[in-house]
C-alpha cells in the first residue's frame, strides 16, 4: 500500500492497481475540474477538484467497507466497492455539476433513448468512460468494469455496497461535508466521523445487508445531517454561487442555441459514440474559459457571458421570494411543479419591463430541502439499531422529532446584468423590481393556459 | 401527474386527511402500479419507499396546501418514547388547488380517482396490511417470482418486522381484491 497525503483524512493509503488507475490520463484529468465550479469567487479558498474528492471518497469507502463487511468472502466487493468509490466522478465535465444540467439537456434524442426517468445523461458517461477506456480495461478487465458500474448504477451486489456508494451516508457525502467546509474555510460541514464510522452497522433485510446505524450513534448522525443543512444553506445555495453557476448555464446554452458555436454543439451533445467520450476528455474548467473567451470565438452571448464571469462582473439579483409567498395557491403550485414550462415567457416579460435582453435575464427556482429531508436523501430513511426492530431516525431522534418539516423552502429567482447607482439606486429599484416582477410573473403563469413555453432557450 | 399532484388527489379523496407518512407512501405505491404513474420506488426495510413522493408531501406543507399534524399514540415500551404520527390535512388553498387540477387535467383526475375508490373497497386504511403487501408484492415482482397467497405469506414472515397472522391474512386479502395475486 502506497500513501498520499490528503488534508482532510491525513493519509490516503491506495493499491498498487489503484495508484495505475490514479495515474491514468481519464482520472488525472479530475485535476482540472474544480468541485465547485466558480465558489471561489465567494469563498476564494474553494479552489479544491475533483481529483482530491475522488481520493477522500475512495479513503472512506474503504472505511466504512472495513466497518461494515466482515464476512470472509467480502474481500472482492470491497475492493470493487473502493474503485467504484475512486472512479465515481470521471464523467464530470467542465464546472462540475454545472455541465450535468447542460448535457442532460442537449444530448441527441434521436441516437439516444433513456429507459427510465431516473437515467441522466451525465451518469450515463461515467458509466461509458469507465466501461470503455483502454487503460482502466488493461489495468481491470471488462468483468470488473462492468462490475464497478454495476456498483455505481446500485444493480451489483447487495444493498448495502450501493448504501457506501451512494446512500443517505454515503462515503461521497462524509467527504464533501468536510472538504468543502475545510477549502470554504467554513465550519458548517464539520461532523465527528471517527463516531459516525464507528457506529455504523448492519441489518439484514430477508437475504440482503442494509446500511444502519447503533443507537449510541444517533447524536453524530444529528450532527451529520445538520452539517449537510448548513453546507446547503451557507455554501451550495450561496448566493453568489447561485449567480455564477445560472450564468455558466445560460452561458453554455447561448453558445450552442444563438451563437451556433460548433466546438459547444460538439461537446454537449451526447450521441452515445465512442467519438463523443473522445471530445468530452479534451474539456476541463480552464480549457472551456480560454478557449471561450479567446480570438477562436466569435462575439457573442455565450463570450460576452463568460467575460463578465472573469472580470467578476456578476448579474445581481433583482428578485426573489419564497415561491411559498405567492398570494395565489394556484400560482405557487404552478410555479413550484411547472417553471420551466413558463421560465422562457417569465424572462421576456422581465426582460422587456426592465429594457434588458431577455436572453440576459435569468429565472432561476430552487430549493432547499427541510432539515428532516436531509437526513433521507433520495434512498430512503436512515434505520437506527434499538431492540429487535429498528426504527427510523427521524423517529429515534429526539432533536429531529421536534423540528419542524415545513423548514424546507423553494425560492425564486431573478438574475440580471443591472447596474445600480450607488446603495440608495440599490434600494429604491429592488424595491420596485419586487413588487412589478411578482405581478409579471403571475400574469405569464394566468395567461399560459395549460401550454406554456417549455423551450426554455 | 406529478407526485405531489397524486398526494393532493389522495388526501381530497380520503376527505381531506390521511393519517400516517406510511399509509401515504404505500396507497401511491398501488396507484403507480395499477396506473403506470413513473413515481421511482426504492427498495426499504419497511417496504417500497418513493422519496419524490416524500419530497412532494414537504413541498406541499411548504407552500401551504397541506397542514401536517404530529399525533402521538402510545409509548414504545422499548424506549419509553412516543410513539408520533404526521396526519396530513387539505388546507382552504390546497382544496383550490384541487379544483384547479381537475379543471385542467380531467381525465388523468378521473382515473386516479376511480383506482383510489377501487383500492379503498378492497381495504381499510391500515398502514401495517398495506406495507406487507407492498413489501412482497414489490420483492416478488422484482424476483419476477408467481405472486401467490402462499408465496406473500411465507415472505411477509421473514421481514423481521413484529407482524400478526391477522395483519398477513389482510394483506393478502387485499392483494386478491385487487386482482394482483
Amino acid at each position: 500500500m502506497r500513501e498520499i497525503r490528503d488534508p482532510v483524512h491525513g493519509f490516503i493509503h491506495r493499491s498498487s492497481v489503484e495508484e495505475e488507475i490514479i495515474d491514468t490520463p481519464l482520472f488525472q484529468r479530475l485535476r482540472k475540474i474544480k468541485q465547485l465550479a466558480l465558489a471561489s469567487m465567494v469563498y476564494p479558498g474553494a479552489l479544491h477538484t475533483r481529483f482530491d474528492h475522488s481520493l477522500g471518497v475512495m479513503h472512506l469507502a474503504g472505511r466504512l467497507s472495513g466497518q461494515l463487511l466482515n464476512d470472509n468472502d467480502d474481500m472482492e466487493s470491497i475492493r470493487i466497492v473502493r474503485f467504484a468509490a475512486l472512479l465515481h466522478d470521471v464523467g464530470h465535465g467542465p464546472f462540475s455539476h454545472v455541465s450535468e444540467s447542460i448535457v442532460d439537456k442537449f444530448y441527441d434524442k434521436e441516437k439516444v433513448t433513456l429507459t427510465t426517468d431516473k437515467e441522466k445523461i451525465h451518469e450515463i458517461i461515467t458509466y461509458e468512460l469507465i466501461l470503455h477506456d483502454d487503460n482502466l480495461t488493461k489495468l481491470l478487465g471488462e468483468r470488473l468494469q462492468e462490475q464497478i458500474v454495476g456498483v455505481l448504477k446500485g444493480e451489483w451486489g447487495e444493498r448495502i455496497l450501493k448504501d457506501i456508494i451512494s446512500g443517505p451516508l454515503d462515503a461521497d457525502k462524509q467527504d464533501y461535508l468536510l472538504r468543502d467546509s475545510y477549502f470554504c474555510g467554513v465550519k458548517y460541514g464539520i461532523y465527528d466521523i471517527e463516531r459516525l464510522i464507528d457506529t455504523m452497522d448492519v441489518k439484514r433485510d430477508m437475504d440482503e445487508r442494509v446500511l444502519a446505524i447503533s443507537a449510541d450513534g444517533v447524536h453524530t448522525l444529528e450532527q451529520f445531517v445538520l452539517a449537510k443543512y448548513y453546507m446547503t444553506t451557507q455554501v451550495y445555495r450561496h448566493k453568489i454561487r447561485l449567480i455564477t453557476d445560472s450564468m455558466i448555464i445560460r452561458a453554455i446554452e447561448l453558445g450552442i442555441t444563438k451563437d451556433k458555436i460548433d466546438y459547444l454543439c460538439k461537446l454537449y451533445t451526447y450521441d452515445g459514440s465512442p467519438e463523443f467520450l473522445k471530445e468530452w476528455l479534451k474539456w476541463n474548467d480552464e480549457v472551456l474559459v480560454t478557449t471561450i473567451c479567446s480570438d477562436q470565438t466569435p462575439q457573442g452571448y455565450c463570450k460576452h457571458i463568460f467575460q463578465r464571469l472573469t472580470e467578476r462582473k456578476l448579474f445581481k439579483r433583482i428578485f426573489t421570494k419564497r415561491i411559498g409567498d405567492f398570494k395565489n395557491p394556484v400560482i405557487r403550485q404552478r410555479i413550484s411543479e411547472e417553471f420551466k414550462k413558463f421560465s422562457k415567457d417569465i424572462e421576456s416579460a422581465i426582460g422587456m419591463h426592465i429594457g434588458i435582453d431577455p436572453f440576459l435575464v435569468i429565472a432561476n427556482k430552487f430549493t432547499i430541502q427541510s432539515v428532516r429531508e436531509q437526513s433521507r436523501n433520495s434512498e430512503g430513511s436512515i434505520l437506527v439499531l434499538q431492540g429487535n426492530t429498528p426504527d427510523i431516525f427521524e423517529e429515534e431522534s429526539l432533536l429531529f422529532r421536534s423540528i419542524n418539516e415545513a423548514e424546507k423552502d423553494e425560492f425564486l429567482e431573478v438574475y440580471a446584468p443591472i447596474v445600480f447607482k450607488g446603495d440608495k439606486d440599490k434600494k429604491v429599484r429592488l424595491r420596485e423590481y419586487s413588487e412589478q416582477i411578482e405581478v409579471l410573473i403571475e400574469n405569464v403563469i394566468k395567461d399560459s393556459g395549460e401550454e406554456g413555453n417549455n423551450e426554455s432557450i | 401527474m406529478k407526485a405531489s399532484e397524486v398526494f393532493l388527489l389522495m388526501l381530497g379523496e380520503a376527505g381531506g386527511t390521511m393519517r400516517g407518512k406510511t399509509l401515504i407512501q404505500k396507497k401511491a405505491y398501488f396507484l403507480n402500479v395499477l396506473l403506470d404513474l413513473g413515481l421511482p420506488y426504492n427498495p426499504h426495510y419497511y417496504g417500497p419507499y418513493s422519496p419524490e413522493l416524500d419530497n412532494s408531501i414537504g413541498k406541499c406543507k411548504a407552500l401551504g396546501l397541506v397542514e401536517q399534524k404530529t399525533v402521538g399514540f402510545g409509548v414504545d415500551e422499548e424506549t419509553g418514547f412516543e410513539k408520533k404520527r404526521f396526519d396530513y390535512t387539505l388546507t382552504a388553498d390546497g382544496q383550490e388547488v384541487l379544483r384547479d387540477l381537475e379543471r385542467r387535467k380531467p381525465d388523468e383526475y378521473k382515473k386516479i380517482k376511480g383506482c383510489l375508490e377501487k383500492l379503498s373497497r378492497a381495504g381499510d386504511e391500515d398502514y401495517v396490511s398495506l406495507s406487507i403487501a407492498a413489501k412482497t408484492y414489490h420483492i416478488l415482482k422484482e424476483s419476477s417470482t408467481a405472486i401467490r397467497p402462499d408465496e406473500v405469506a411465507n415472505e411477509a414472515k421473514q421481514f423481521g418486522w413484529e407482524i400478526s397472522q391477522g395483519s398477513i391474512d389482510k394483506a393478502v386479502g387485499f392483494l386478491s381484491e385487487m386482482g394482483m395475486i
